[in-house]
């Protein structure tokens, strides 16, 4: 098992910091979700992670050794990104087959009879300019690159963006299935979490640059709870826990709460029941609103 | 050389000639519309391959600019975000108007050998020198233009009109000044390689901090 | 994305009651194989590592076995094996919910039993 390691990572562009001292170490292995709102500080992340752009400070390695113009450790890794099709003289004039071709080129263990098969499910017409395709064939040519560069960590950006609910069914099986023949490393970073949520073995958070939490996906939930019922009991209920957002309507209240550890009993007068990894998130983001 | 440079390496290898074949296309087009447009004048065949040369003169180190303009943000950006490293993507570039050079040069030293022209190794070598100068300008000015956008450009073409009319002023002034820059020829050529080596320096610390703009 | 899996519990947990469930039905039969970690992560679309932890715990309770090579198998014995546990917890995890019910609504003993009684004759 190997470990793809950032450390005291900083980025700023120009008087922005986009990332504040980052610390994260992604098990090979495993699929990992990577949530977080918009400028969050998902993409420059992952860019950092994968030696695309260069971090103001701060390391990253792939098993102790430096990512950065390392081709050992490079060739490990895919970093499947979407391409703007709006840019003159930009890689979206380039037809589909010809960006597959250069994929082909450059990664090493790039299956070619699974990318057929990818390009056959997704019903892309390889022969198109990549400018002009709809935003759900684009998103299904990154994953086609992403997939079949059998890369062993694979990286996905906001994947399901623009696919419609079957291709996302399709998506998820795919990943599935070549996860369980490979057991290639994903990290995938998605606004669609509820979908997902079950596919992340561990799950990180991000918000506003800071990793909020890297934890294992089932463990986190197994300790986040909606505790709902009158609006004293709860808030006696929830003394001493972290609560994330409590939303009242007349005398009823349900806080959402993470625990240190999975609480047994909330007492009497109050329920308390899971809550989902979205619901989990929203809360945490409303109460980074309200500037807790 | 690791696998992934050798891949990085075939893949600008490749793109060097693609473009060698479309420039190369271009020129044997321009070159028919003329012999067709001049076809049975007197000397024609003569002519046409005199204005064929004067063509490949300046459209090949034009082309090779252009191509490394737009270099930075498409290929380079994207083979970047596939795991070539920037020194590998430093290399190809230099490998890429290599081979693009080499090829046209190639071209236009056949077409010249056979129709009989003199002087034929020295103006090729001009076309090189031109060439690799300008695709390394190109090649600059491409990462400032995918820092700051096409705003560069403009600045760009400003400055190029600027010194245009400069060379035509001069010319009006003193019609044979561009015969006597054509005396300094070799301290041009040498002036050349040296602002080359200058540019490269430029490129390989502008490339070494390259980011993946798709 | 979970077809029929909810939120109540830790997805797992809910694989491994699931197959259970289906032992106890009869879906699957004493040494017959199981589907595979595999199939049941495409089938519920869920991470095969989670799958593979429910299917595990099946296997330590040995309700599953394994046939290196091959798959997973109920044990015979299973189905018995499995009232055994879910009698034991049947209180806990269903009729404590229906007496709290009743209480909350004014529901007492006997006319629950009359329920249960009414119930048995359909």
């Amino acid at each position: 098992m190997g470990i793809l390691s950032g450390k005291n990572i900083v980025k700023k562009y120009g008087k922005d910091t986009v990332l504040k001292n980052v610390n994260i170490d992604i098990e090979t292995g495993k699929i990992y979700g990577l949530i977080g709102r918009n400028g969050a500080g998902k993409t420059t992340l992952l860019s950092i992670l994968t030696a695309q752009n260069p971090a103001t400070e701060g390391s990253v390695t792939l098993d102790g050794e430096q990512v950065w113009e390392n081709e050992k450790a490079l060739s490990r890794i895919c970093y499947s990104r979407e391409i703007s099709q709006v840019t003159i003289f930009g890689p979206n004039t380039l037809k589909v087959k010809d960006y597959l071709a250069t994929a082909r080129t450059f990664y090493a263990n790039w299956d070619e009879e699974y990318a057929k098969k990818l390009v056959d499910l997704f019903d892309i017409n390889i022969k198109k300019k990549i400018s002009k395709l709809s935003k759900g064939m684009l998103s299904a040519v990154t994953i086609i690159v992403a997939l079949a560069s059998k890369a062993d960590i694979t990286i996905l950006d906001e994947p399901v963006a623009g696919l419609d609910v079957v291709a996302r069914e399709q998506f998820y099986k795919l990943v599935i299935e070549e996860y369980a023949n490979t057991g290639r490393t994903f990290i995938i970073s998605t606004h669609i979490i509820e979908e997902a949520a079950s596919l992340f073995e561990r799950v990180i958070i991000i918000d506003k640059g800071e990793i909020k939490f890297e934890d294992n996906t089932e463990e986190l939930l197994s300790r986040a709870y909606r505790v709902s019922g009158a609006k004293e009991a709860v808030e006696k209920a929830v003394s001493g826990y972290k609560v994330y957002n409590s939303e009242n309507i007349g005398g009823f209240e349900a806080a959402t709460v993470l625990a240190e550890h999975p609480v047994e009993d909330f007492g009497d007068g109050v329920q308390s029941e899971p809550v989902s990894l979205q619901n989990l998130f929203y809360a945490m983001c409303v109460n980074e609103e309200k500037g807790a | 050389m690791g696998i992934l440079s050798k891949r990085a390496a075939k893949y600008y290898f490749l793109h060097g000639l693609k473009l060698s074949a479309v420039s190369i296309g271009s020129i044997l087009c321009v070159g028919f519309v003329w012999t067709l447009s001049m076809f049975g004048v007197d000397d024609w065949n003569e002519r046409v391959i005199r204005m064929v040369l004067q063509f490949t003169r300046y459209i090949v180190p034009y082309l090779n600019l252009c191509y490394s303009l737009y270099s930075p943000s498409w290929h380079d950006s994207m083979v970047l975000s596939m795991g070539a490293r920037r020194k590998d993507i430093f290399y190809g570039n230099i490998i890429k108007q290599s081979v693009f050079a080499l090829i046209n040069v190639l071209f236009f030293g056949l077409i010249a050998l056979i129709s009989g022209q003199t002087g034929i190794v020295e103006q090729a070598a001009m076309i090189t020198c031109m060439s690799l100068f300008g695709g390394a300008f190109g090649l600059y000015m491409g990462h400032k233009v995918k820092k700051y956008g096409r705003v560069v450009m403009m600045a760009a073409c400003f400055i190029f009109i600027i010194f245009y009319m400069g060379t035509s002023l001069l010319y009006i002034v003193d019609g044979g000044f561009m015969a006597k820059i054509e005396t300094y020829k070799q301290v041009l050529i040498a002036g050349a390689v040296i602002l080359f080596g200058v540019m490269e320096v430029l490129i390989y610390r502008v490339n070494k901090k390259s980011m993946v703009v798709l | 994305m979970l077809d029929n899996l909810g939120e109540e519990k830790s997805i797992y947990l809910q694989i491994s009651e699931m197959v259970e469930d289906e032992i106890l039905r009869g879906i699957l039969v004493e040494e017959e194989q199981v589907p595979s970690t595999t199939e049941l992560s495409k089938f519920y679309k869920i991470n095969p590592a989670t799958a593979a932890k429910g299917i595990n715990i099946l296997v330590d309770k040995e309700i599953l076995y394994k046939k290196r090579g091959i798959g997973m198998f109920v044990q015979t014995g299973a189905k018995a094996k499995i009232m055994e546990e879910r009698r034991k917890n049947f209180y806990e995890t269903f009729v404590k919910k229906i007496i709290n019910e009743a209480n909350l609504i004014g529901i007492d003993k006997e006319e629950l039993k009359k329920m249960i009684d009414k119930s048995s004759e359909n």
